[in-house]
């Protein structure tokens, strides 16, 4: 080997990203949306069917718009599973799962619309008749269910049970977050708190919000505000009011595959009340710096947060 | 939809004056051409884009790297940068130099993100890790030791002079597209290059051939 190409290929040794491989995944979960959604208008344009779906939702008072489809999937990550064009008998159990910062806008075979958020998974079992359509939720999702009242929908989160009513509402049910909470938008929802009748079902109508903590304890609040902070994922900006720094940076956990560390326990208690985008993290970053009077550092991927001497 | 058929994409050679160099490491000169594979990345072929990517990955990183000083930092910018590549292809007006389009917006990205950082409290390059053993099994002590004499030497350089050694001496590419990809004139990318050969020498003086200069 000469000395020139000794030269060249210390060179590229020396300047070559440390963790190449994981760059390149990286790359290729962040542009699998914008491919998809190029190869759907590919489809469109040659007369195929369109795979994804922008909805424009009017709810009582409370109107979504779903975000743009450079932010959702429209293709499975895994699994067998159909988007947009589901199988006529839903014969088949499908189970569906995005990875950190992704969401996925799937169409049930009844007609019911998922928009399944970050690290969450859902199973959707197969129809049978004369039984209720039904799912298990790990994460968050929002649902908008097809209205039959012949097969009430009903969606399993840990130990809580949501039979839905015909309506839209969210649920959030991360593995370990110390509360399942469901939201509900428009409509009536029905929680079974321990999924069994021994307890009273609770009735959720829209503008309210209930949490099921660690302890059995379900609440309720009447707070269409709060509903609106539970589906603010799905619309792009985050929203959150006089919570701790430690749960903000807990939720972007979340959407960047980071983590965060707040050596210092009055810092990480520091409330701030915040609009956050989901998907720009230095700018967050920035934004939360100023907002609790702190600095961050970044070594990898964790970020640690100390306070302005 | 149509595939378009893989042509043989001419051998890229350079002349600097006393000879010619040989082509840069990894050139494979039958692949698809950035313009085939900008038209196949338009319609969703992922395959294509992937193929994108890891042509100018590397330079991508170099770039940012050389701006911003931090791995995790350029890291971002460059997954940032292709998304953005990605959205934006139609107003890439020559696909046959997209390389030229992309590096101008890893810049841009670069350039935006120092102004959002946050005071760290040390201020320096850190270091850029030496591939792992599973990314590079067939290195030996002797290619470890030059790897980090070279590293080192990088270090000593100004972002701008690093980017150019890096682009034109690794990457293969003429002081027209780099002067394009870095905003900087013709002129500027060669005085840039003469002085970072000048810097290395002393280090790297049994490798660098004296034909090489530009």
């Amino acid at each position: 080997m000469s000395g020139a190409d000794r030269y060249r290929e210390a060179l590229g040794a020396a300047s070559r990203p440390p963790r190449r491989r994981d760059l390149r995944e990286r790359i290729q979960v962040a542009t699998q949306a914008e491919l998809a959604r190029r190869r759907s208008t590919a489809r469109g344009a040659a007369g195929g069917t369109q795979g994804s779906r922008a909805a424009g939702l009017a709810t009582k008072g409370l109107a979504l718009v779903l975000a743009s489809a450079a932010a959702v999937l429209v293709a499975v990550l895994w699994g067998p599973a159909v988007i947009g064009s589901p199988s006529p008998t839903g014969e088949v159990e499908r189970e569906y799962a995005t990875a950190e910062a992704e969401r996925l806008e799937l169409t049930l075979v009844d007609g019911t619309s998922v928009t399944l958020g970050s690290t969450s998974r859902l199973r959707v079992l197969p129809l049978r008749e004369g039984e209720p359509r039904e799912a298990h939720l790990e994460g968050v999702a929002l649902f908008e269910v097809a209205h039959d009242p012949a097969r009430p929908f009903i969606v399993r989160t840990g130990t809580a049970v949501t039979r839905v009513l015909g309506t839209q509402f969210v649920i959030r049910a991360f593995p370990g977050e110390r509360a399942i909470g469901v939201a509900v938008a428009e409509g009536r929802v029905a929680v079974l708190p321990d999924g069994t009748a021994q307890r009273p079902a609770v009735v959720l109508n829209s503008g309210q919000v209930g949490r099921l903590g660690a302890d059995g304890m379900f609440e309720v609040t009447q707070d269409p505000r709060e509903v609106s902070r539970f589906l603010s994922w799905t619309e792009g900006p985050i929203h959150f009011r006089d919570r701790p720094l430690s749960e903000v940076l807990h939720e972007l956990e979340r959407f960047h595959a980071v983590t965060f560390s707040i050596p210092d326990a009055e810092l990480a208690a520091r409330p701030l009340t915040i609009r956050l985008q989901r998907d720009r993290l230095h700018e967050t970053l920035t934004a939360i710096s100023l907002a609790v009077h702190a600095r961050y550092e970044r070594s990898g991927d964790t970020i640690t947060f100390r306070p302005l001497e | 939809m149509s595939v378009p058929a893989v042509d043989t994409h001419s051998a890229e050679v350079r002349s600097s004056g006393s000879g010619v160099l040989p082509l840069p490491v990894g050139h494979d000169a039958n692949a698809a051409s950035d313009a085939e594979l900008v038209a196949r990345a338009k319609v969703g072929d992922a395959r294509a884009f992937d193929e994108l990517t890891d042509r100018y990955l590397d330079a991508a990183f170099a770039v940012a790297h050389a701006q911003l000083g931090y791995a995790a930092d350029a890291e971002d910018v460059c997954q940032d940068a292709f998304l953005t590549a990605l959205q934006r292809l139609e107003q890439c007006r020559d696909p046959d130099r997209f390389r030229v389009w992309l590096l101008r917006i890893v810049r841009n990205r670069a350039h935006n993100l120092r102004r959002y950082r946050s005071v760290r409290s040390e201020v320096g390059l850190d270091d850029v890790s030496p591939p792992s053993a599973a990314e590079d099994p067939g290195d030996d002590a002797a290619r470890a030791e030059l790897r980090d004499r070279i590293n080192a030497a990088l270090k000593g350089l100004p972002p701008a002079q690093r980017q150019v050694v890096l682009l034109f001496d690794l990457q293969g590419w003429s002081h027209g597209d780099i002067a394009e990809s870095l905003g900087i004139s013709e002129g500027a990318s060669r005085a840039a290059l003469f002085k970072a050969r000048s810097a290395l020498r002393p280090q790297l003086k049994d490798l660098m051939d004296p034909e090489n200069e530009a």
